[in-house]
C-alpha cells in the first residue's frame, strides 16, 4: 500500500540564495531546512512550538520552523543562523557578544537565541535587561540559565551598528 | 610568568565559533549512506500481558524496511548488580511478554524516513491485557520474583542515634516529598548504528555521555569484543545526567543494524524523551532532628522511600535518588549520630536514572527546611543555628559519620559571607507581598574517582580516566580525552590545563574527541562534576611527561642539564640567561628527524598517555534565596540568588560561573515549576513543554556569585569539581525562601515543586 503522499513545489530565498525544490507537502519547514537543505544548526527540541530551538526569521519575522509546514515558505525569505555571518570566518556582533559572555554551553538552543535576539535588536534600540529577558522569554535554554546570553545581548545592542 | 589564558584565565571558548556558526554535529546530524530511520511503538497502558502484535498493516507500507519485536531480535537482558541489596530486574531492550510502564518499547519500526516509520507505527497493533491496580490500591507485581515491589531496602546506623534522641532538648520533624522530575536537556537522545556484517564491526555515534561505558555494555550483549564497536563522540546537546546510563533504545538500534546489515538511526522526539526517557527525584523523605540544650545538633533520623520506577538496572540505577539522600544527609554538619532507612518501590513508571545533583538534592532541601524549622521553634537565628553547627576549620581533616572525608572546607566562611552578601533587609516585605529568604550551606562530593565513589556510594565504584597529550614538529599540542563535553566546555579547559603544564600559549593546543578505539578510556564518562578534576588531572601528568620529554631533547642539544631548562609561552630558556635559546618546535622537529638525538633507549614519541585517579575531594557552597510570594494567588517570584563558592583552584572562572547560574536556573525550576505526573492509572500527563514548564529568562534572575578558592592538597593543580553546586543548594534555599515567606504555614511545606495552588493552600492554612 502506498500512502497517498502530496507534493509542493516551492521557491524559497534562503539567507540570500533563491532555491527551488519539490517537497511532500505534510514535511515541516524545519526538516526541509536540516534535511533537504542540508543546513544543520537549526535544532530540534521539542517540535510541538514551545523551545525555540528551531526559530528561523521568516521575512524577518521569527517564526517556529518545527509548526510550519515546507509549503508555506513558499515564496518567502528565510534566514537561518548560517545566514548571520557577513562572510566565512568572521562573527556578527551578536555571535561575537555571545562568546564574549558565555552566551552559550552545549549549543543546542544557540541558533534560535541568535535569530530572536537579531529580531529584538532590529526593532529596538538601548535594551535594558528587563527588555531582553521579556524578549528572550520565548526561548528555552536548558544549560546557560540565561545570564550570560541576556549580557550578551546588552553587549550587541552597543556594538551592533544598525 | 603565568602563561596566558592557561588555568586562572577566563579563556573565551575554543568550541563557540562553531557552535554559534551553526557548525556543531550533534547526533541528527549524523548521515550514513544507506541509513534507515527509527520509530518506537511504545506501551499505552502501564501494566499489561502482551497478548499479540499486528504487524501487517504496518509492514504493507511502501518504504517500510523491517518491524521487529523482541523475538526478533536476541535474548537480551540489562540488569544492576551494583549493590547486594538491589534486587535483580533485567530489562529487555524490546518488551517480552509483559510491559510495566506506559513509554516502554514494543516494537520498531524500521523505515526509510521518520515520517514513514510513524506512519507504520500507528498501525502497529498491540493486545494488552492490562493488570488492574487492586481494590486495596496496591500494585500487581511487576516481576514475579519481587512481590512486594521492594527493589532496594537498606538500614544503618552511625553513632548512637537512640540514645541521643531520648536525651534531646527539642525533636524536629519534617515530611517531604519530591516530585518526580526529568532532567530534559534540550537535544533529546538519540544514536546511529552502523553494522558492516563481514567485517563483523559496529559502529555507534550516541548522544551519550560515557562512550567507553556504552561500547562496554553493547559488547557485554551483541556478542561482540569491545574492539569490534567503535562508539563515536560528537557534540552533545546537554545531557544532565540522562545520558550517562546505555539505554535500552540503543541497545535495540545496534541489535537492529546487526539483523539487517544496515546502518539504523534513532532520534528521540520530545514526547518520547517526557514520557520514556529515565526520569529523577520522586521521593518522599521523613527527617528528624535532635537537639541538645545548646541548640546543637545532636542526631539525625531518616526515613526515606524512593520510586525506582519499572526497572532498575542503569548506572546508578534507582539508587541514584533515595540511597544517594540517606548517605548525604549530614552533609557539612557535625553530627555523628544518625539512622536511617531506605526503602525504594517499583512502580508502573519510567525508571529512574541519575540527574543533575541526585539524592543529594532531596537531603539538603529536607534538611534545611528543618533546621529552620528548629531555628523558628526555639526563636534563634537561622545564621546562627547554622554556625553553630557546621564543621569549622578546627576540626578539619573530617570524616563524616556516612564516610564522607573532608580535608578542607570553607562551610562556615561561605556562610558568613553570604550573610553579609544578603545585607540586613533581606526579608523586608514589599507593599503586600510576603518576601522570604532562605539560606543553605552544602557539600558537594566531586572530581569523583574510585576513593570518592567509595565514599559516596558506599560500594566499590572505580571512576578513573587516562588522556593523552601530544606535540607535532610544528609545535603543536593536540590532547585527545574519552569525556564528551556536553556544554561545560572541555574543549577550552584540557586545552587550558595542557597549556599551563607546557608552559605554551593556548591557541597552540587542541583538544580532539574521535571514537573509542582512539581516544585513551575514560571509565565511567562525564558526569558527577569529576572532568575537571579527573580527565584534567589525566591531562597534566600526560602533558607532564610530554615536558619531560621535551627538556630532555631540548637539554642535549644545548648540552645543558634538564633540570636547568625552564619553557616560557613555547620558548626553552637556559636558567640565568636572558634570551630564549630554542623554540618548542625547534625541539621537537629536532627529536623527530635529527637521528643523532635519537637514541636505542630514549625513544622519544612527544606523546604521553597517562591516568589519574583522584583521591576524594568534596568542594561547598553556600546559596541563599529571596522571594517573593504574592498571598492573593500564590504566586511566587525570584528576587535574588546569592552564593559564595569554594571549588579549589578553578581552570576557567568563566566556565565555572556559567555551571553555577545554569544549576540555579534548574533549580528554579525544581523547585517551582516542574513536575513529572502521571494518572492514578500510571499514564503520564506531563508529555509535552507546556506540561513540564522549564524556567525561562522571565523566570531566572542574575545570581551574585562569588568565589573562595581553597585549593585542595589531594588533586592535580588543587581542583576539585562543581557542575553539580547550584542545583544541590539552590532547591533548598528557595523552599526556605518560600517557608520563610508564609510565616506561620512555614513548618507545613511538605512538597516539591512550590506551586502557586500550593503556597495559597499553605496561607490558607489547608
Amino acid at each position: 500500500m502506498r500512502a497517498e503522499v502530496e507534493s509542493a513545489d516551492i521557491e524559497v530565498d534562503v539567507n540570500g540564495r533563491s532555491l527551488h525544490r519539490r517537497v511532500e507537502a505534510r514535511m515541516t519547514a524545519a526538516d526541509f531546512i536540516r534535511d533537504v537543505l542540508q543546513l544543520r544548526g537549526t535544532h530540534l527540541g521539542c517540535e510541538h512550538g514551545v523551545c525555540g530551538a528551531c526559530t528561523i526569521l521568516l521575512d524577518g519575522i521569527s517564526v517556529r520552523s518545527c509548526i510550519l509546514y515546507a509549503p508555506q515558505l513558499d515564496g518567502r525569505s528565510v534566514t537561518t543562523v548560517e545566514g548571520l555571518q557577513p562572510s566565512p570566518g568572521e562573527l556578527h556582533p551578536l555571535q561575537a557578544a555571545f562568546m564574549h559572555h558565555h552566551g552559550l554551553q552545549c549549543g543546542f538552543c544557540t541558533a534560535g537565541l541568535l535569530l530572536v535576539a537579531l529580531e529584538l535588536l532590529s526593532e529596538e534600540r538601548d535594551v535594558t535587561e528587563d527588555v531582553v529577558r521579556d524578549g528572550l522569554s520565548g526561548n528555552l535554554c536548558r544549560c546557560t540559565g540565561y545570564q550570560g546570553i541576556v549580557d550578551a545581548v546588552l553587549e550587541a545592542d552597543r556594538t551592533w551598528e544598525r | 610568568m603565568a602563561t596566558p589564558g592557561a588555568i586562572g584565565a577566563r579563556s573565551l571558548r575554543v568550541e563557540d565559533p562553531r557552535l554559534l556558526t551553526g557548525r556543531g554535529l550533534y547526533v541528527a546530524d549524523v548521515e550514513v549512506p544507506g541509513m534507515l530511520e527509527v520509530a518506537f511503538v511504545r506501551s499505552t497502558v502501564a501494566h499489561a500481558h502482551i497478548e499479540a502484535i499486528d504487524r501487517r498493516a504496518a509492514a504493507a507500507i511502501d518504504g517500510v524496511e523491517a518491524i521487529l519485536v523482541a523475538g526478533d531480535l536476541p535474548q537480551i537482558w540489562m540488569d544492576s548488580r551494583r549493590h547486594p541489596k538491589l534486587r535483580s530486574t533485567p530489562q529487555p531492550p524490546l518488551a517480552v511478554a509483559k510491559v510495566r510502564f506506559v513509554g516502554e518499547a514494543v516494537s520498531m519500526v524500521i523505515a526509510k524516513d521518520r515520517y514513514i516509520a510513524e506512519d507504520a507505527a500507528e498501525l502497529v497493533s498491540v493486545l494488552y491485557r492490562e493488570l488492574a491496580a487492586r481494590p486495596d490500591g496496591s500494585v500487581e507485581p511487576l516481576f514475579d520474583h519481587i512481590p512486594d515491589n521492594v527493589v532496594f531496602e537498606d538500614a544503618e546506623r552511625y553513632g548512637a542515634p537512640r540514645e541521643a534522641f531520648d536525651a534531646a532538648a527539642l525533636v524536629v520533624r519534617k515530611s517531604l516529598h519530591l516530585a518526580r522530575q526529568s532532567a530534559c536537556p534540550l537535544e533529546a537522545r538519540g544514536c546511529v548504528a552502523d553494522f558492516d556484517p563481514a567485517g563483523r564491526r559496529l559502529t555507534v555515534h550516541a548522544s551519550t555521555q560515557a562512550p567507553h561505558r556504552l561500547r562496554r555494555d553493547l559488547a557485554a550483549v551483541l556478542g561482540l569484543s569491545e574492539n569490534q564497536i567503535k562508539v563515536v563522540m560528537h557534540d552533545v546537546g546537554g545531557a544532565f545526567g540522562q545520558k550517562i546510563p546505555t539505554h535500552m533504545e540503543e541497545i535495540a538500534v545496534a541489535a537492529a543494524s546487526m539483523l539487517i546489515g544496515r546502518p539504523v538511526r534513532w532520534i528521540e522526539d520530545r514526547q518520547e524523551n517526557l514520557v520514556a526517557a529515565p526520569h529523577s527525584r520522586g521521593q518522599d523523605v521523613d527527617l528528624e532532628l535532635a537537639l541538645d540544650e545548646q541548640h546543637r545538633f545532636i542526631g539525625f533520623r531518616a526515613h526515606i522511600l524512593g520510586d525506582s520506577g519499572a526497572y532498575s538496572f542503569n548506572s546508578g540505577s534507582c539508587l541514584t535518588e533515595a540511597y544517594r539522600t540517606a548517605r548525604a544527609l549530614p552533609g557539612p554538619y557535625d553530627v555523628v549520630n544518625y539512622e536511617y532507612d531506605v526503602r525504594i518501590l517499583l512502580t508502573n513508571r519510567s525508571p529512574i536514572a541519575p540527574y543533575r545533583g541526585v539524592g543529594f538534592v532531596a537531603a539538603q532541601a529536607a534538611r534545611e527546611l528543618l533546621i529552620d524549622d528548629a531555628a523558628r521553634q526555639l526563636g534563634i537565628d537561622r545564621f546562627e543555628i547554622r554556625r553553630l553547627n557546621l564543621i569549622d576549620k578546627a576540626k578539619l581533616p573530617y570524616t563524616t559519620c556516612t564516610g564522607w572525608g573532608y580535608t578542607e572546607g570553607t562551610f562556615v566562611e561561605t556562610l558568613d559571607q553570604v550573610e553579609q552578601l544578603l545585607g540586613p533587609d533581606a526579608g523586608a516585605g514589599a507593599g503586600d507581598r510576603l518576601v522570604g529568604f532562605g539560606v543553605s550551606p552544602f557539600v558537594e562530593p566531586s572530581g569523583t574517582g574510585g576513593q570518592g565513589g567509595r565514599q559516596v556510594h558506599g560500594f566499590v565504584s572505580p571512576s578513573h580516566d587516562a588522556a593523552r597529550v601530544g606535540v607535532d614538529p610544528g609545535g603543536k599540542v593536540t590532547v585527545s580525552i574519552g569525556t564528551p563535553s556536553l556544554g561545560q566546555g572541555l574543549e577550552t579547559t584540557m586545552a587550558q590545563v595542557a597549556a599551563d603544564v607546557l608552559d605554551i600559549d593556548l591557541d597552540d593546543v587542541a583538544v580532539a574527541w574521535t571514537d573509542t578505539s582512539q581516544a585513551p578510556m575514560s571509565l565511567t564518562g562525564t558526569r558527577a562534576s569529576r572532568a575537571a578534576v579527573v580527565t584534567g588531572g589525566a591531562v597534566a601528568r600526560a602533558a607532564g611527561d610530554v615536558r619531560r620529554q621535551i627538556l630532555e631533547v631540548a637539554a642535549a642539544m644545548l648540552e645543558a642539564d634538564p633540570l636547568d631548562l625552564s619553557i616560557e609561552l613555547g620558548q626553552i630558556r637556559v636558567a640565568g640567561e636572558g634570551v630564549p635559546r630554542l623554540s618548542v618546535s625547534e625541539v621537537v622537529r629536532a627529536g623527530f628527524f635529527d637521528d643523532s638525538l635519537r637514541d636505542a633507549e630514549h625513544e622519544r614519541t612527544f606523546e604521553a598517555t597517562k591516568l589519574y585517579d583522584p583521591p576524594a575531594t568534596y568542594s561547598n557552597a553556600c546559596v541563599a534565596a529571596v522571594v517573593e510570594v504574592d498571598p492573593a494567588t500564590g504566586g511566587i517570584e525570584m528576587r535574588r540568588v546569592v552564593a559564595v563558592e569554594d571549588c579549589g583552584t578553578m581552570i576557567n572562572p568563566m566556565i565555572v560561573e556559567g555551571q553555577f547560574i545554569g544549576a540555579v536556573a534548574q533549580a528554579i525550576g525544581a523547585a517551582l515549576f516542574e513536575q513529572i505526573r502521571y494518572s492514578p492509572e500510571e499514564q503520564p500527563t506531563s508529555s509535552t513543554l507546556m506540561d513540564y514548564l522549564l524556567p525561562t529568562s522571565q523566570e531566572t534572575v542574575r545570581l551574585e556569585l562569588h568565589h573562595i578558592e581553597t585549593p585542595t592538597d589531594l588533586t592535580e593543580r588543587g581542583i576539585k569539581g562543581m557542575g553539580e553546586s547550584g542545583m544541590i543548594g539552590t532547591v533548598a534555599a528557595i523552599a526556605c525562601a518560600v517557608a520563610d515567606a508564609v510565616g506561620p504555614a512555614a513548618s507545613s511545606l511538605r512538597a516539591l515543586p512550590l506551586l502557586p495552588q500550593d503556597v495559597w493552600a499553605l496561607l490558607q492554612g489547608t
